[in-house]
């Protein structure tokens, strides 16, 4: 018993079967990709068609409903084989079909198509790439080149994926690669496709307009997936490419808060201030480029792999550049955490004077600055801290450690409080940081002048050091500023903007908005606006 | 050198002529064609035939007309063209000279 299958030959059914079938479709489709690319092609198959069409009829004549496989045979022993089709009589080319194919390549002339056997979206680039002899991949990175730079590949491909045809039957494919198209190659390549697939070549005649349209709109969407899959895969790229330039400038660029240069601090400098030890600080380090470098890794890795259409898949690196980034989140927030820590307990120091009650108006000034330029205007969040901090053969010296404040005073003569402020890991810690702050300040008369800077023991490290001196003004007397106070932090006295207080006094300021002397008296403070 | 080869190239060559020639005689359609060359042992198979009558009709050498058929397909006759009765001639004088010459070479080579 055999499975039988209908068939339409010539316009006439058959009832054939199905191995038999499978035989003629291939001989059929051997003799199409023969004469596929000539003028006529089509003809030349529709005749022979209808010959075997009348032969079959022949055999079925005498009752006979179904054709065999044995008929087949027989027809194509009387038609011949596909290679006694070709009347061309060049002497070569009967040479290769007796099979003394000492040269299979190159003979023919190359013709392009589009590879479906190798595509990303079309197969235009490794058509191209057959035609020329390259490999594909440098032409899809050219192509996506000029698609970034100028958005003409973008045309360029939808025009050429038009314009050139695909590459379908066996000889166009041979001819894509400009192998010799004879049987010996078609055999070949016939072979390496599977039975099903020759079958399907013969149907495609047969196939609907709108099957036809399915597949395209099909085709259309699966490349629209694949285009925005290549796109993640070059953003995947630029993104990485990005970052290692942002990550290089930030190296390198000269208002970079890493910058090393004379002035700033070394690694080592500050591995000592502010890590408080090796181990932190390494934690840190190694953690956070962990952090940084395994995702730029992946984000190139990843692009690599989707624009090669999975080509350079390195089995492993995935998993252990997660693992790596899960290793880098330990160790950094290790690392981190130990060095917060060091800061976490607050400390402070007091220390209170006071003017003689006859002092109407008390005088604030600062100490000539000898460590930074005296002069510098330190106000501002934009002054570089190297600009205000020094390092010493065992000091740390803070320009910007001072800061200035104004109260009121219930008793009737000024009071004035130093107070030293410190971190550390642990509440005594932090005291004795503080107490370890040396900062110079003196009351004399109705002068008060204090240092413009802190020094802190080198080996107490940096701990957030700070001192703030509170001014606390009896009611009806005043305070004035000189202008070099402008330099440290004056908390509850703004600088550089222009404000009013209730009564109508004004303050004074310079062109540059910075005030040359300030006055202040207790009572209007409470109310002042911007 | 293979022998078969070179039959089949000598074969080949006199094929095109052979063909017009029985179609100068009359209408035929493939079958018809294929049986007096087969007679003749000219042609094995039939595949042969149809690339070729395909390239004498691209060439303006033949015509054919349509004919409904008792048992298959309609048929396809062929005749000769104007063009092809001359071409027919032309080839009919050369092969007269051709099997000359080769007369007279093979009878000079077998003295």
């Amino acid at each position: 018993m055999n499975k039988t299958v209908t068939v339409n030959i010539s316009g006439f059914v058959f009832y054939i079967e199905e191995n038999a079938y499978a035989v003629l479709a291939t001989y059929l489709n051997r003799i199409k990709a023969i004469f596929q690319s000539d003028e006529g092609g089509d003809e030349i198959l529709n005749d022979v068609e209808a010959r075997i069409a009348e032969l079959f009829h022949e055999k079925l004549a005498d009752k006979k409903e179904v054709v065999t496989i044995k008929d087949v045979e027989q027809v194509i022993q009387v038609m011949g084989k596909p290679e006694d089709y070709t009347d061309d009589t060049s002497f070569e080319n009967a040479q290769h079909s007796s099979g003394s194919s000492s040269h299979n390549y190159t003979n023919e002339k190359r013709k392009i198509y589009r590879d479906p056997d190798d595509k990303v979206l079309g197969g235009v680039c490794s058509g191209f790439g057959h035609y020329f002899d390259i490999d594909p991949i440098i032409l899809r990175i050219a192509l996506l080149l000029l698609l970034v730079f100028g958005g003409t590949g973008f045309f360029l491909y939808i025009i050429l994926w038009i314009v050139i045809p695909k590459a379908e039957t066996t000889s166009e494919k041979l001819r894509m690669h400009g192998e010799k198209i004879n049987v010996e190659s078609i055999k070949k390549k016939v072979t390496d496709f599977s039975n099903s697939a020759s079958v399907t070549n013969t149907n495609r005649r047969a196939r609907s307009f709108i099957d036809r349209l399915l597949e395209l709109l099909g085709t259309i969407f699966g490349a629209l997936g694949r285009i925005i899959l290549k796109l993640i895969g070059v953003f995947f790229g630029v993104l990485a490419i990005g970052l290692l330039i942002g990550l290089v400038a930030a190296l390198l660029s000269p208002d970079s808060e890493l910058n090393i240069n004379d002035n700033s601090f070394s690694l080592a400098e500050i591995r000592e201030m502010i890590f408080h030890g090796n181990a932190n600080f390494f934690l840190s380090i190694i953690g956070v480029t962990l952090l940084i470098l395994t995702p730029i890794i992946g984000l190139i890795y990843g692009a690599i792999r989707i624009l090669s259409g999975n080509k350079y898949a390195a089995r492993g690196l995935g998993t252990s550049l997660i693992i790596l980034f899960i290793i880098g989140i330990f160790t950094a927030s290790t690392g981190i955490i130990r060095t917060v820590h060091g800061y976490h307990e607050d400390g402070t120091s007091e220390e209170i004077m006071s003017s003689g009650s006859d002092t109407e108006n008390l005088h604030v000034m600062l100490l000539p600055d000898d460590e930074f330029h005296s002069n510098l205007n330190l106000d501002g969040q934009h002054t570089p801290y190297w600009e205000v901090m020094k390092l010493t053969e065992n000091q740390f010296i803070n320009g910007q450690g001072v800061s200035f404040e104004i109260g009121d005073s219930k008793s009737d003569d000024f009071k004035i409080k130093i107070i030293k402020e410190s971190q550390g890991g642990k509440s005594l810690e932090a005291i004795n940081f503080a107490e370890n702050i040396s900062f110079y300040s003196e009351l004399r008369g109705d002068t008060l002048r204090l240092s413009p800077y802190i020094r802190i023991p080198r080996e107490d490290g940096y701990r957030s050091q700070r001192v703030e001196i509170v001014v606390y003004v009896p009611e009806g007397k005043r305070v004035t500023l000189d202008k070099n106070t402008s330099r440290i932090q004056l908390n509850n006295v703004k600088k550089g903007k222009s404000y009013i207080f209730e009564d109508g006094y004004k303050l004074h300021y310079d062109e540059n908005y910075v005030p040359k002397s300030i006055e202040i008296e207790s009572d209007s403070l409470k109310n002042y606006k911007l | 050198m293979n022998i078969e080869n070179t039959k089949a190239q000598m074969r080949k060559g006199i094929l095109e002529y052979c063909i017009l020639s029985i179609l100068g005689n009359r209408e035929a359609y493939p079958s018809d064609i294929l049986s007096e060359l087969k007679e003749s042992k000219l042609l094995v198979v039939e595949g042969t035939l149809y690339p070729l009558l395909t390239r004498l009709k691209n060439a303006g050498l033949l015509t054919y007309r349509w004919e409904e058929s008792t048992s298959g397909p309609p048929r396809k006759y062929y005749k000769l063209t104007t063009v092809g009765e001359s071409f027919l001639d032309e080839l009919t004088n050369s092969w007269k000279e051709l099997n000359k010459a080769v007369l007279t070479i093979t009878k000079k080579a077998t003295k």
